[in-house]
Protein backbone atom coordinates (compact mmCIF):
# COMPACT_ATOMS: atom_id res chain seq x y z
CA UNK A 1 0.00 0.00 0.00
CA UNK A 2 2.77 2.54 1.07
CA UNK A 3 4.24 1.52 -2.49
CA UNK A 4 1.71 2.29 -4.26
CA UNK A 5 1.35 5.73 -2.42
CA UNK A 6 4.85 6.54 -3.14
CA UNK A 7 4.23 5.64 -6.50
CA UNK A 8 0.97 7.75 -7.43
CA UNK A 9 3.08 10.90 -5.61
CA UNK A 10 6.16 10.36 -7.97
CA UNK A 11 3.98 10.58 -10.77
CA UNK A 12 2.17 13.42 -9.36
CA UNK A 13 5.59 15.21 -9.46
CA UNK A 14 6.08 14.11 -12.89
CA UNK A 15 2.95 15.24 -14.51
CA UNK A 16 3.85 19.05 -12.34
CA UNK A 17 7.30 19.05 -14.06
CA UNK A 18 5.70 17.89 -17.68
CA UNK A 19 3.18 21.23 -17.74
CA UNK A 20 6.40 22.97 -16.42
CA UNK A 21 8.28 22.62 -19.38
CA UNK A 22 5.57 22.38 -21.90
CA UNK A 23 4.35 25.57 -20.42
CA UNK A 24 8.07 27.00 -20.87
CA UNK A 25 8.53 25.81 -24.70
CA UNK A 26 4.94 27.40 -25.34
CA UNK A 27 6.25 30.39 -23.95
CA UNK A 28 9.46 30.40 -25.93
CA UNK A 29 8.52 28.81 -29.26
CA UNK A 30 4.77 30.94 -29.91
CA UNK A 31 6.89 34.69 -28.73
CA UNK A 32 3.49 35.26 -26.45
CA UNK A 33 3.72 38.55 -24.93
CA UNK A 34 4.98 37.74 -21.63
CA UNK A 35 2.43 40.50 -20.39
CA UNK A 36 -0.49 37.65 -21.69
CA UNK A 37 0.90 34.88 -20.25
CA UNK A 38 4.70 34.77 -18.17
CA UNK A 39 7.14 31.32 -18.65
CA UNK A 40 7.03 29.29 -15.68
CA UNK A 41 11.43 30.68 -14.86
CA UNK A 42 10.27 34.59 -15.11
CA UNK A 43 7.32 33.36 -12.61
CA UNK A 44 9.69 31.90 -10.59
CA UNK A 45 12.69 34.40 -10.68
CA UNK A 46 9.86 37.10 -9.61
CA UNK A 47 8.86 34.63 -6.66
CA UNK A 48 12.21 34.52 -5.87
CA UNK A 49 13.23 38.12 -5.51
CA UNK A 50 10.08 39.25 -3.89
CA UNK A 51 10.42 36.10 -1.35
CA UNK A 52 14.46 36.97 -1.02
CA UNK A 53 14.11 40.39 -0.98
CA UNK A 54 10.97 40.38 1.48
CA UNK A 55 8.88 42.11 -0.77
CA UNK A 56 6.31 39.51 -0.79
CA UNK A 57 6.50 38.66 3.12
CA UNK A 58 4.66 41.65 4.59
CA UNK A 59 1.40 40.92 2.22
CA UNK A 60 1.73 37.08 3.06
CA UNK A 61 1.36 38.00 6.60
CA UNK A 62 -1.35 40.35 6.18
CA UNK A 63 -3.37 37.60 4.34
CA UNK A 64 -2.43 35.17 6.44
CA UNK A 65 -3.55 36.86 9.67
CA UNK A 66 -6.76 37.95 8.07
CA UNK A 67 -8.03 34.57 6.75
CA UNK A 68 -6.95 33.28 10.49
CA UNK A 69 -8.79 36.01 11.79
CA UNK A 70 -11.96 35.34 9.42
CA UNK A 71 -11.70 31.65 10.12
CA UNK A 72 -11.47 31.92 13.82
CA UNK A 73 -14.04 34.42 14.28
CA UNK A 74 -16.81 33.03 11.26
CA UNK A 75 -16.19 29.09 12.75
CA UNK A 76 -16.69 30.12 16.29
CA UNK A 77 -19.64 32.67 16.00
CA UNK A 78 -20.89 29.73 13.71
CA UNK A 79 -20.29 27.03 15.79
CA UNK A 80 -22.48 28.54 19.27
CA UNK A 81 -25.18 29.19 16.88
CA UNK A 82 -25.06 26.00 15.09
CA UNK A 83 -25.30 24.77 18.99
CA UNK A 84 -27.90 27.42 19.90
CA UNK A 85 -30.53 26.74 17.32
CA UNK A 86 -29.61 22.94 17.42
CA UNK A 87 -30.51 22.68 20.96
CA UNK A 88 -33.54 25.33 20.59
CA UNK A 89 -36.23 24.38 17.87
CA UNK A 90 -38.44 27.20 18.69
CA UNK A 91 -35.69 29.66 17.71
CA UNK A 92 -34.49 26.96 14.75
CA UNK A 93 -37.93 27.27 13.38
CA UNK A 94 -38.33 31.20 13.92
CA UNK A 95 -34.72 32.26 12.54
CA UNK A 96 -33.76 29.78 10.06
CA UNK A 97 -35.63 31.29 6.77
CA UNK A 98 -33.76 34.59 7.71
CA UNK A 99 -29.93 32.90 8.26
CA UNK A 100 -30.88 30.97 5.27
CA UNK A 101 -31.31 34.19 3.10
CA UNK A 102 -28.86 36.15 4.87
CA UNK A 103 -26.32 33.50 3.00
CA UNK A 104 -28.49 33.54 -0.20
CA UNK A 105 -26.59 37.19 -0.86
CA UNK A 106 -23.02 36.96 -1.91
CA UNK A 107 -20.87 38.10 0.85
CA UNK A 108 -18.91 40.25 -1.61
CA UNK A 109 -21.68 42.37 -2.71
CA UNK A 110 -21.51 43.61 1.11
CA UNK A 111 -17.87 44.62 0.29
CA UNK A 112 -18.14 48.29 -0.65
CA UNK A 113 -21.05 48.38 2.27
CA UNK A 114 -18.42 47.32 4.96
CA UNK A 115 -16.29 49.55 3.38
CA UNK A 116 -18.04 52.57 4.51
CA UNK A 117 -19.04 51.15 7.91
CA UNK A 118 -15.20 50.18 8.62
CA UNK A 119 -12.85 51.79 5.98
CA UNK A 120 -10.50 50.61 3.93
CA UNK A 121 -7.98 47.96 5.45
CA UNK A 122 -8.21 44.66 7.38
CA UNK A 123 -11.45 45.05 9.58
CA UNK A 124 -13.94 45.15 6.38
CA UNK A 125 -11.68 42.42 4.85
CA UNK A 126 -11.28 39.90 8.01
CA UNK A 127 -15.50 40.34 8.41
CA UNK A 128 -16.30 39.82 4.91
CA UNK A 129 -13.83 36.68 5.81
CA UNK A 130 -15.80 36.01 9.06
CA UNK A 131 -19.25 35.88 7.08
CA UNK A 132 -18.47 33.33 4.30
CA UNK A 133 -17.28 30.96 7.23
CA UNK A 134 -19.52 31.22 9.11
CA UNK A 135 -22.68 29.48 6.93
CA UNK A 136 -20.43 25.87 7.06
CA UNK A 137 -20.19 25.47 10.28
CA UNK A 138 -23.43 26.82 11.47
CA UNK A 139 -25.04 24.37 9.49
CA UNK A 140 -22.53 21.47 10.00
CA UNK A 141 -22.75 21.74 13.56
CA UNK A 142 -26.60 22.07 13.18
CA UNK A 143 -26.98 19.09 11.38
CA UNK A 144 -24.12 16.75 13.16
CA UNK A 145 -25.99 17.49 16.68
CA UNK A 146 -29.23 16.73 15.34
CA UNK A 147 -28.35 13.30 14.08
CA UNK A 148 -28.00 11.25 16.92
CA UNK A 149 -28.67 7.27 17.18
CA UNK A 150 -31.57 7.04 19.20
CA UNK A 151 -29.77 4.15 21.28
CA UNK A 152 -27.51 6.92 22.46
CA UNK A 153 -30.09 9.45 23.14
CA UNK A 154 -31.71 6.76 25.22
CA UNK A 155 -28.58 5.44 27.13
CA UNK A 156 -28.12 9.24 27.83
CA UNK A 157 -31.46 9.19 29.34
CA UNK A 158 -31.31 6.09 31.31
CA UNK A 159 -28.51 7.42 33.07
CA UNK A 160 -30.40 10.62 34.07
CA UNK A 161 -27.88 13.41 31.95
CA UNK A 162 -28.85 16.81 31.91
CA UNK A 163 -29.58 18.63 28.55
CA UNK A 164 -26.32 20.34 28.90
CA UNK A 165 -24.37 16.81 29.75
CA UNK A 166 -25.94 15.62 26.92
CA UNK A 167 -24.86 18.26 24.70
CA UNK A 168 -21.03 18.22 26.27
CA UNK A 169 -20.50 14.66 26.60
CA UNK A 170 -22.73 13.06 23.59
CA UNK A 171 -23.80 15.45 20.94
CA UNK A 172 -20.78 17.24 19.95
CA UNK A 173 -18.45 14.57 20.15
CA UNK A 174 -20.69 12.52 17.89
CA UNK A 175 -21.20 15.46 15.85
CA UNK A 176 -17.62 16.29 15.57
CA UNK A 177 -16.72 14.47 12.55
CA UNK A 178 -19.58 16.88 10.56
CA UNK A 179 -18.63 19.84 12.63
CA UNK A 180 -14.87 19.41 11.27
CA UNK A 181 -15.96 18.78 7.35
CA UNK A 182 -17.55 22.36 7.98
CA UNK A 183 -13.95 23.52 9.53
CA UNK A 184 -12.23 22.08 6.75
CA UNK A 185 -14.78 23.54 3.84
CA UNK A 186 -14.11 27.43 5.87
CA UNK A 187 -10.48 26.90 5.84
CA UNK A 188 -10.75 26.84 1.96
CA UNK A 189 -13.32 29.36 1.72
CA UNK A 190 -11.63 31.84 4.47
CA UNK A 191 -8.62 32.37 1.85
CA UNK A 192 -10.82 33.08 -1.64
CA UNK A 193 -12.61 35.76 1.34
CA UNK A 194 -9.48 37.02 2.42
CA UNK A 195 -7.98 37.56 -0.90
CA UNK A 196 -11.03 38.91 -2.77
CA UNK A 197 -11.81 41.31 0.14
CA UNK A 198 -8.60 42.41 -0.31
CA UNK A 199 -9.47 43.57 -4.12
CA UNK A 200 -12.07 45.48 -2.66
CA UNK A 201 -10.87 46.87 0.39
CA UNK A 202 -7.02 46.27 1.09
CA UNK A 203 -4.14 48.17 0.83
CA UNK A 204 -2.04 44.96 1.71
CA UNK A 205 -2.10 41.53 1.08
CA UNK A 206 -1.92 38.91 -1.44
CA UNK A 207 -5.32 40.28 -2.88
CA UNK A 208 -3.76 43.94 -3.03
CA UNK A 209 -0.90 42.66 -4.89
CA UNK A 210 -3.06 41.24 -7.44
CA UNK A 211 -4.97 44.73 -8.04
CA UNK A 212 -1.62 46.44 -7.87
CA UNK A 213 0.51 44.40 -10.66
CA UNK A 214 -2.80 43.80 -13.18
CA UNK A 215 -2.58 47.96 -13.12
CA UNK A 216 1.39 47.95 -13.88
CA UNK A 217 0.08 45.11 -16.75
CA UNK A 218 2.58 43.06 -14.43
CA UNK A 219 0.98 39.09 -15.20
CA UNK A 220 4.21 37.82 -14.23
CA UNK A 221 4.46 38.71 -10.24
CA UNK A 222 0.44 37.83 -10.73
CA UNK A 223 1.29 34.54 -11.55
CA UNK A 224 3.76 34.71 -8.33
CA UNK A 225 1.17 35.77 -6.26
CA UNK A 226 -1.34 32.70 -7.38
CA UNK A 227 1.52 30.47 -6.42
CA UNK A 228 1.76 32.10 -2.75
CA UNK A 229 -1.88 31.89 -2.77
CA UNK A 230 -1.89 28.40 -3.74
CA UNK A 231 0.64 27.48 -0.82
CA UNK A 232 -0.88 28.92 2.04
CA UNK A 233 -4.71 27.12 0.70
CA UNK A 234 -2.40 23.71 0.59
CA UNK A 235 -0.69 24.55 4.09
CA UNK A 236 -3.64 25.23 5.18
CA UNK A 237 -5.73 22.50 4.37
CA UNK A 238 -3.14 19.95 5.06
CA UNK A 239 -3.22 21.69 9.01
CA UNK A 240 -7.11 21.51 8.95
CA UNK A 241 -7.15 17.87 7.65
CA UNK A 242 -4.25 16.74 10.12
CA UNK A 243 -5.52 18.34 12.98
CA UNK A 244 -9.50 16.97 12.22
CA UNK A 245 -7.67 13.04 11.61
CA UNK A 246 -6.16 13.62 15.32
CA UNK A 247 -9.39 14.69 16.99
CA UNK A 248 -11.41 11.86 15.25
CA UNK A 249 -8.29 9.15 15.89
CA UNK A 250 -11.37 7.33 18.42
CA UNK A 251 -14.30 7.94 16.03
CA UNK A 252 -15.19 5.26 13.47
CA UNK A 253 -14.59 7.24 10.70
CA UNK A 254 -11.14 7.92 11.78
CA UNK A 255 -11.40 11.45 9.98
CA UNK A 256 -11.13 12.65 6.58
CA UNK A 257 -8.67 11.11 4.39
CA UNK A 258 -7.06 13.22 1.60
CA UNK A 259 -5.22 10.64 0.22
CA UNK A 260 -7.77 7.73 -0.37
CA UNK B 1 -43.31 -5.44 50.70
CA UNK B 2 -44.28 -6.47 47.62
CA UNK B 3 -43.20 -9.53 46.65
CA UNK B 4 -42.99 -9.59 43.33
CA UNK B 5 -40.23 -6.75 42.70
CA UNK B 6 -41.38 -5.65 38.91
CA UNK B 7 -44.99 -5.66 38.55
CA UNK B 8 -46.22 -5.26 35.15
CA UNK B 9 -50.27 -4.50 35.53
CA UNK B 10 -52.73 -4.36 32.50
CA UNK B 11 -50.25 -2.37 30.36
CA UNK B 12 -51.00 -1.39 26.89
CA UNK B 13 -49.34 0.70 24.71
CA UNK B 14 -50.55 2.45 20.87
CA UNK B 15 -48.07 4.78 19.10
CA UNK B 16 -51.30 5.37 17.02
CA UNK B 17 -54.97 4.95 17.99
CA UNK B 18 -56.37 1.71 17.58
CA UNK B 19 -53.19 0.39 16.36
CA UNK B 20 -51.75 -1.24 20.04
CA UNK B 21 -48.52 -2.74 20.25
CA UNK B 22 -48.64 -3.66 23.39
CA UNK B 23 -52.01 -5.18 24.36
CA UNK B 24 -52.96 -5.56 28.92
CA UNK B 25 -49.60 -7.64 29.64
CA UNK B 26 -49.63 -8.53 33.41
CA UNK B 27 -46.10 -9.89 34.48
CA UNK B 28 -44.62 -10.27 37.60
CA UNK B 29 -41.14 -10.72 38.73
CA UNK B 30 -39.78 -11.64 42.35
CA UNK B 31 -36.13 -9.96 43.20
CA UNK B 32 -33.76 -11.92 41.91
CA UNK B 33 -35.18 -13.49 39.35
CA UNK B 34 -33.93 -14.00 35.32
CA UNK B 35 -36.66 -13.74 33.41
CA UNK B 36 -36.81 -13.53 29.85
CA UNK B 37 -39.68 -12.35 26.66
CA UNK B 38 -39.04 -13.97 23.84
CA UNK B 39 -40.86 -13.83 20.71
CA UNK B 40 -40.73 -12.48 16.98
CA UNK B 41 -39.23 -9.23 15.44
CA UNK B 42 -42.07 -6.96 15.75
CA UNK B 43 -44.09 -8.30 18.40
CA UNK B 44 -43.72 -5.85 21.01
CA UNK B 45 -40.44 -6.99 23.54
CA UNK B 46 -38.64 -3.91 22.50
CA UNK B 47 -41.30 -1.49 23.40
CA UNK B 48 -42.24 -3.60 26.62
CA UNK B 49 -38.91 -3.11 27.83
CA UNK B 50 -38.57 0.32 27.34
CA UNK B 51 -41.81 0.85 29.16
CA UNK B 52 -40.46 -1.01 32.06
CA UNK B 53 -37.28 1.10 32.09
CA UNK B 54 -39.35 4.29 32.00
CA UNK B 55 -38.31 5.49 28.77
CA UNK B 56 -41.85 4.69 27.56
CA UNK B 57 -44.95 5.78 29.06
CA UNK B 58 -47.76 3.34 28.68
CA UNK B 59 -51.16 4.57 27.22
CA UNK B 60 -52.80 1.76 29.93
CA UNK B 61 -51.82 -0.12 33.31
CA UNK B 62 -48.74 0.82 35.21
CA UNK B 63 -45.29 -0.71 36.38
CA UNK B 64 -43.63 -0.79 39.59
CA UNK B 65 -40.48 -1.89 40.76
CA UNK B 66 -40.27 -2.50 44.16
CA UNK B 67 -42.95 -0.04 45.64
CA UNK B 68 -42.12 3.12 43.30
CA UNK B 69 -44.31 3.08 40.27
CA UNK B 70 -42.26 3.66 37.05
CA UNK B 71 -42.66 6.71 35.23
CA UNK B 72 -38.76 7.71 34.35
CA UNK B 73 -35.84 6.15 34.23
CA UNK B 74 -33.54 5.42 36.90
CA UNK B 75 -30.64 4.91 37.74
CA UNK B 76 -31.79 1.46 39.55
CA UNK B 77 -31.84 0.66 36.59
CA UNK B 78 -29.48 -0.75 34.28
CA UNK B 79 -30.34 -1.10 30.70
CA UNK B 80 -28.03 -2.81 28.04
CA UNK B 81 -29.34 -2.26 24.08
CA UNK B 82 -29.01 -4.35 21.23
CA UNK B 83 -25.53 -3.08 20.28
CA UNK B 84 -23.35 -2.62 22.90
CA UNK B 85 -24.10 1.31 22.22
CA UNK B 86 -20.70 2.86 23.08
CA UNK B 87 -18.68 5.85 23.22
CA UNK B 88 -16.36 5.27 21.02
CA UNK B 89 -13.94 8.75 21.94
CA UNK B 90 -13.89 7.38 25.50
CA UNK B 91 -11.49 4.64 26.53
CA UNK B 92 -13.22 1.68 28.64
CA UNK B 93 -12.69 3.00 31.53
CA UNK B 94 -14.69 6.54 30.86
CA UNK B 95 -17.35 4.32 29.04
CA UNK B 96 -18.03 1.95 32.42
CA UNK B 97 -17.35 5.10 34.58
CA UNK B 98 -20.32 7.29 32.61
CA UNK B 99 -23.57 6.45 34.47
CA UNK B 100 -20.87 8.04 37.67
CA UNK B 101 -19.97 10.60 35.72
CA UNK B 102 -23.07 11.62 34.68
CA UNK B 103 -24.67 11.52 38.06
CA UNK B 104 -22.05 13.79 39.32
CA UNK B 105 -22.00 10.39 41.88
CA UNK B 106 -19.46 11.32 45.00
CA UNK B 107 -17.40 7.61 45.05
CA UNK B 108 -14.45 7.90 46.53
CA UNK B 109 -12.82 4.96 45.26
CA UNK B 110 -14.79 5.19 41.69
CA UNK B 111 -11.50 3.89 39.61
CA UNK B 112 -11.46 0.76 41.81
CA UNK B 113 -15.10 0.17 41.48
CA UNK B 114 -14.66 0.48 37.95
CA UNK B 115 -11.86 -2.07 37.53
CA UNK B 116 -13.15 -4.30 40.02
CA UNK B 117 -16.56 -4.21 37.46
CA UNK B 118 -14.33 -4.32 34.49
CA UNK B 119 -12.63 -7.50 36.13
CA UNK B 120 -15.51 -9.17 36.88
CA UNK B 121 -15.80 -9.39 32.94
CA UNK B 122 -12.86 -9.97 32.22
CA UNK B 123 -11.62 -6.85 30.74
CA UNK B 124 -9.71 -5.11 33.69
CA UNK B 125 -6.13 -5.38 31.18
CA UNK B 126 -8.59 -3.17 28.34
CA UNK B 127 -8.83 -0.28 30.44
CA UNK B 128 -7.20 2.09 28.71
CA UNK B 129 -8.36 0.78 25.19
CA UNK B 130 -11.01 2.33 22.60
CA UNK B 131 -14.07 0.10 21.63
CA UNK B 132 -12.93 0.59 18.34
CA UNK B 133 -9.73 -1.60 19.37
CA UNK B 134 -12.33 -4.48 20.74
CA UNK B 135 -14.04 -7.12 19.22
CA UNK B 136 -18.14 -6.95 19.20
CA UNK B 137 -18.05 -9.44 22.44
CA UNK B 138 -15.28 -7.74 24.26
CA UNK B 139 -17.50 -4.25 23.21
CA UNK B 140 -20.58 -5.98 25.19
CA UNK B 141 -18.95 -6.97 28.10
CA UNK B 142 -18.02 -3.36 28.46
CA UNK B 143 -21.28 -2.61 27.95
CA UNK B 144 -22.40 -5.10 30.88
CA UNK B 145 -19.83 -3.72 33.01
CA UNK B 146 -21.20 -0.29 32.58
CA UNK B 147 -24.94 -1.34 33.24
CA UNK B 148 -23.45 -2.88 36.22
CA UNK B 149 -21.32 -0.34 38.44
CA UNK B 150 -24.10 1.42 39.81
CA UNK B 151 -25.12 -1.91 41.59
CA UNK B 152 -28.72 -1.88 39.81
CA UNK B 153 -31.54 -3.84 41.60
CA UNK B 154 -32.63 -4.43 38.17
CA UNK B 155 -31.13 -5.07 34.66
CA UNK B 156 -33.10 -4.64 31.32
CA UNK B 157 -31.33 -6.54 28.24
CA UNK B 158 -32.52 -6.12 25.30
CA UNK B 159 -31.46 -8.69 23.03
CA UNK B 160 -27.56 -7.66 24.29
CA UNK B 161 -25.95 -10.82 22.27
CA UNK B 162 -27.66 -11.14 18.75
CA UNK B 163 -24.56 -9.85 16.82
CA UNK B 164 -22.38 -12.59 18.73
CA UNK B 165 -20.92 -15.46 17.25
CA UNK B 166 -22.19 -18.38 19.33
CA UNK B 167 -19.73 -19.31 21.16
CA UNK B 168 -19.21 -15.78 22.82
CA UNK B 169 -22.87 -15.39 23.42
CA UNK B 170 -22.57 -18.56 25.28
CA UNK B 171 -19.26 -17.28 27.33
CA UNK B 172 -21.19 -14.02 28.03
CA UNK B 173 -24.49 -15.81 29.00
CA UNK B 174 -22.34 -17.45 31.18
CA UNK B 175 -20.57 -14.54 32.64
CA UNK B 176 -24.23 -12.82 32.96
CA UNK B 177 -25.57 -15.41 35.40
CA UNK B 178 -22.95 -15.56 37.19
CA UNK B 179 -22.68 -11.55 37.85
CA UNK B 180 -26.33 -11.92 38.54
CA UNK B 181 -26.41 -14.39 40.73
CA UNK B 182 -23.49 -12.72 43.02
CA UNK B 183 -25.09 -9.42 43.25
CA UNK B 184 -28.60 -10.62 43.24
CA UNK B 185 -29.78 -9.47 40.51
CA UNK B 186 -33.34 -9.35 39.14
CA UNK B 187 -33.31 -9.27 35.06
CA UNK B 188 -36.00 -8.89 32.16
CA UNK B 189 -34.36 -10.27 29.29
CA UNK B 190 -35.43 -10.40 25.44
CA UNK B 191 -33.70 -12.78 23.23
CA UNK B 192 -35.38 -14.38 20.18
CA UNK B 193 -33.25 -17.13 20.92
CA UNK B 194 -34.66 -19.78 22.33
CA UNK B 195 -31.48 -21.53 23.85
CA UNK B 196 -30.38 -18.83 25.42
CA UNK B 197 -33.65 -18.12 26.96
CA UNK B 198 -33.95 -21.22 28.34
CA UNK B 199 -30.14 -21.71 29.46
CA UNK B 200 -30.29 -18.20 31.20
CA UNK B 201 -34.06 -17.99 32.58
CA UNK B 202 -36.17 -19.00 35.89
CA UNK B 203 -39.01 -17.71 34.01
CA UNK B 204 -40.05 -17.57 29.63
CA UNK B 205 -43.08 -15.29 28.57
CA UNK B 206 -43.76 -15.77 24.89
CA UNK B 207 -44.75 -12.91 23.07
CA UNK B 208 -46.90 -12.60 20.43
CA UNK B 209 -48.67 -9.58 18.30
CA UNK B 210 -48.74 -7.25 21.63
CA UNK B 211 -49.89 -10.04 24.35
CA UNK B 212 -48.05 -12.96 26.05
CA UNK B 213 -48.79 -16.43 24.30
CA UNK B 214 -47.54 -18.74 26.86
CA UNK B 215 -45.83 -19.08 30.03
CA UNK B 216 -42.75 -21.33 30.98
CA UNK B 217 -41.47 -21.99 34.10
CA UNK B 218 -37.74 -23.54 33.66
CA UNK B 219 -36.90 -25.69 36.84
CA UNK B 220 -33.59 -26.46 35.77
CA UNK B 221 -31.71 -26.27 38.94
CA UNK B 222 -28.82 -23.16 39.53
CA UNK B 223 -26.27 -22.53 38.85
CA UNK B 224 -26.34 -24.16 35.72
CA UNK B 225 -23.37 -25.54 34.07
CA UNK B 226 -22.85 -25.40 29.92
CA UNK B 227 -23.46 -28.93 29.34
CA UNK B 228 -27.27 -28.69 30.89
CA UNK B 229 -27.92 -27.40 26.82
CA UNK B 230 -27.56 -30.90 25.91
CA UNK B 231 -29.96 -33.07 28.01
CA UNK B 232 -33.12 -33.78 27.47
CA UNK B 233 -35.27 -31.57 29.75
CA UNK B 234 -33.55 -28.43 28.45
CA UNK B 235 -34.03 -29.67 24.69
CA UNK B 236 -37.98 -30.46 25.72
CA UNK B 237 -38.15 -27.06 26.52
CA UNK B 238 -36.92 -25.37 23.68
CA UNK B 239 -39.24 -27.76 21.14
CA UNK B 240 -41.85 -26.70 23.73
CA UNK B 241 -41.29 -23.05 23.11
CA UNK B 242 -40.63 -23.36 19.48
CA UNK B 243 -43.96 -24.59 19.33
CA UNK B 244 -45.62 -21.97 21.37
CA UNK B 245 -44.06 -19.16 19.08
CA UNK B 246 -45.73 -21.08 16.18
CA UNK B 247 -42.95 -23.29 14.28
CA UNK B 248 -44.10 -26.87 14.43
CA UNK B 249 -42.86 -29.72 12.47
CA UNK B 250 -46.12 -29.98 10.68
CA UNK B 251 -45.62 -26.22 9.36
CA UNK B 252 -41.96 -27.72 7.93
CA UNK B 253 -43.61 -31.16 6.53
CA UNK B 254 -46.00 -28.46 4.51
CA UNK B 255 -42.78 -26.44 3.33
CA UNK B 256 -41.02 -29.56 2.33
CA UNK B 257 -37.85 -29.12 4.62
Amino acid sequence: MQGEFKIKKIYSIILLFLILVSWELFCRVSNISILVIPPPSAVGLVLWEGLSEGYLWVHIWVTSVEMLLGLVIGCSFGFLSGLFLGENKFLRDLLWPYILASQVIPKLALGPLFIIWFGFGMTSTVIITALICFFPLLENTLTGIQYIPTEKRELFRMLGATRLQTLLKLKIPHGLPTILAGVRVSVVLALIGAVVGEFLSGQEGLGATIIAAQGMMDSTLMFATFIIITFIGLIFYQLATTTERWLLRRHNSGGFNANP
Amino acid sequence: MNMDFISIDNVSFEYKKDHPVIKNIDWKIPKGEFHSLIGRSGCGKTTLLKIVAGLITPTGGTVAIGDVQVSYPSLKTGFVFQTPNLLEWSSVLENVLLPLTLNRKKISNHLEVALEVLATVGLKDYSYHYPTELSGGQQSRVAIARALITEPAVLLMDEPFAALDAITREELQIDLLRLCHLKGTTVLFITHDISESVYLSDKIAVMDNGAIQEEFSIDIPKPRKDNIRYQPTFNKLCSDIRKSMGFSSAKQDARGI
